[in-house]
């Protein structure tokens, strides 16, 4: 069983209520986000020798939080063996394990995990496990309004919404195999392409 | 989000722990084999043992300082349970292996019949763990997605900067243990060795710094987190040059004295004797008519040339240490991290 989440670029307006409903369920103290909200922006406009003026101006939103990756980086650099798997496929720390080294935060390319340097251990987004144990949805999917978010068992998300896994400002998905389903913004970019830039960067925490 | 040098503020303590750890393991390396050459005395080897705790504590310090940043040391010994897997664990496994091998045959220095053969055999296995433990902490940061790290550059600058900061602590140690037959020719070697690698790193690091301009990802270019990278390169090598200058003043120069005052004692010129011969006498043993003033003015010569040669590691590694927080600042993942 490999749970993953499905972002529809299409819908997202950048509201941040997933990110806010997140915090606000796992009681997230300010300097700590399991989801956030990039906002992609760029284009510019230029004028032709007539005087006319064109722009290829874009900007959309990629809602984005922990893709439960098939080859997590996390995992790959825990010297403990805390980051791991469970049964449903979702990546979540083992806080009696964790001596809270960050070094699944320094490798993360998604920037998924963070150190709770107050609980002295990494912390990251566990797909809501008990919610799903529930048969519910993660709190984020639950809250948004535009219904931009899914999640279930990844070979179903890609039946129903193909398997493009990757847009920047997200990494490659061949890094580190996310499962995780993009439907395309308008104005999409892929990863790298050195078109846009994440606008909000005061923002992230 | 913690970035650049703020991230190096965070990780301050792993910024000592580079800096010193493979320093100290090196340069304990390199004590160690010096009671190996030639023909020391017993007297000799067992005091360049004895002193064997200068780079090992140089390089505990460093381990302990790393523990600090550790959110939960309790859970540490899960650490083993991904040798082999980790970097991380790997580098701390090698640490252990080569601390807890480095800590007996310190301790075995102070047995009263020490067993010469195990000794050398145990310093062989030493060496070996001490050479992986470098190279372990080299690659500690070798993550695939991990872009600005994941270059060849980083293992190699820390191999060097070990190269460069171990024979120049080293010496010092050796200095405390009053190895007195490394001065002249030996402490050239080291010295020229560390300067080589000075030299070698100083160059590496800045194909690093023009190769970051390459380096990027949707939040930053790793050029843009350390600015100041090049000033950093600069100083490390003015600190490096001056403390090299300086051991070599107290070593090589000193020791070349030496040399001219045996050959002018075989020749019974006594007036050799005050002019460069004050420490060398007191450390032969030599006596003389004048033998009560010459020992206290030897005493505060050695203890002057001893605090220079404290400054001399201070330096270098005052200028290991600003490289290392470069190294740091400079952390940028693919996609969205740093």
């Amino acid at each position: 069983m490999q749970y993953g989440f499905h972002f529809d670029g299409t819908r997202c307006t950048g509201c941040k209520t997933c990110m806010l409903a997140c915090k606000d369920y796992h009681d997230l103290p300010p300097d700590i986000a399991y989801r956030q909200v990039y906002e992609y922006a760029g284009g510019s406009w230029t004028s032709d020798r007539g005087g006319r003026w064109e722009q290829n101006c874009f900007a959309y939103y990629v809602s984005n939080a922990c893709c439960h990756c098939d080859g997590p980086a996390c995992m790959n650099v825990c010297p403990t063996g805390a980051m791991h798997k469970d049964e449903l496929g979702l990546v979540s720390v083992d806080a009696r394990k964790c001596i809270g080294c960050g070094y699944c935060a320094l490798s993360c390319p998604y920037r998924a995990p963070k150190v709770d340097r107050k609980a002295g251990h990494s912390v990251k987004c566990d797909g809501c496990r008990d919610r799903v144990l529930q048969g519910l949805n993660p709190i984020c999917v639950e809250a948004c309004p535009l219904r931009a978010l899914d999640f279930g068992e990844i070979g179903e998300l890609r039946t129903m919404y193909g398997d493009v896994a990757e847009v920047a400002p997200l990494p490659p998905s061949c890094a580190t195999q996310p499962n995780l389903v993009v439907t395309l913004p308008h104005g999409a970019r892929p990863p790298g392409s050195n078109e846009g830039n994440v606008v909000n960067q005061r923002e992230l925490v | 989000m913690i970035v650049g040098v703020d991230m190096a503020m965070s990780e301050l303590t792993l910024v000592l722990f580079t800096t010193l750890a493979p320093s100290g393991t090196l340069a304990f390396l390199l004590m160690g084999v010096m009671s190996y050459i030639g023909r020391i005395d017993s007297e000799t080897r067992s005091r360049i043992d004895r002193h064997l705790y200068v780079p090992l504590v140089v390089a505990l310090v460093g381990l302990v300082m790393s523990a600090t940043h550790l959110g939960n040391p309790s859970n540490v010994l899960y650490v083993f349970a991904r040798t082999g897997y980790s970097p991380l664990s790997n580098e701390v496994a090698s640490a252990a292996l080569f601390l807890a091998l480095a800590g007996v045959y310190w301790l075995h220095s102070f047995s009263r019949k020490p067993a010469l053969r195990l000794r050398a055999i145990w310093f062989a296995l030493i060496c070996i763990a001490g050479i992986v433990f470098i190279t372990l902490i080299a690659f500690a940061y070798a993550a695939d997605t991990i872009v600005s790290w994941n270059t060849p550059y980083v293992p190699t600058n820390l191999w060097l900067s070990a190269l460069v900061g171990g024979p120049i602590l080293a010496l010092a140690s050796l200095r405390l243990a009053r190895a007195e037959f490394v001065r002249g020719k030996i402490a050239r070697i080291f010295l020229i060795e560390s300067f080589i690698a000075l030299i070698a790193n100083v160059a590496c690091m800045s194909f690093q710094n023009e190769a970051l301009k390459e380096v990027s990802n949707e939040l930053s270019t790793a050029i843009d987190l350390v600015p100041f990278y090049g000033v950093c390169i600069v100083a490390f090598a003015l600190l490096t040059a001056i403390s090299i200058a300086m051991q070599w003043m107290l070593d090589v120069r000193d020791g070349a004295f030496e040399g001219a005052y045996r050959r002018k004692r075989m020749g019974h010129d006594s007036n050799a004797l005050h002019e460069s011969g004050i420490v060398a006498l007191q450390e032969f043993g030599f006596e003389d008519q004048e033998a009560g003033s010459n020992q206290r003015r030897a005493d505060c010569v050695s203890r002057r040339a001893f605090i220079a040669s404290v400054i001399a590691c201070i330096l270098v590694f005052t200028g290991i240490f600003l490289t290392r927080f470069a190294f740091y600042s400079m952390h940028l993942t693919i996609g969205l991290g740093m």
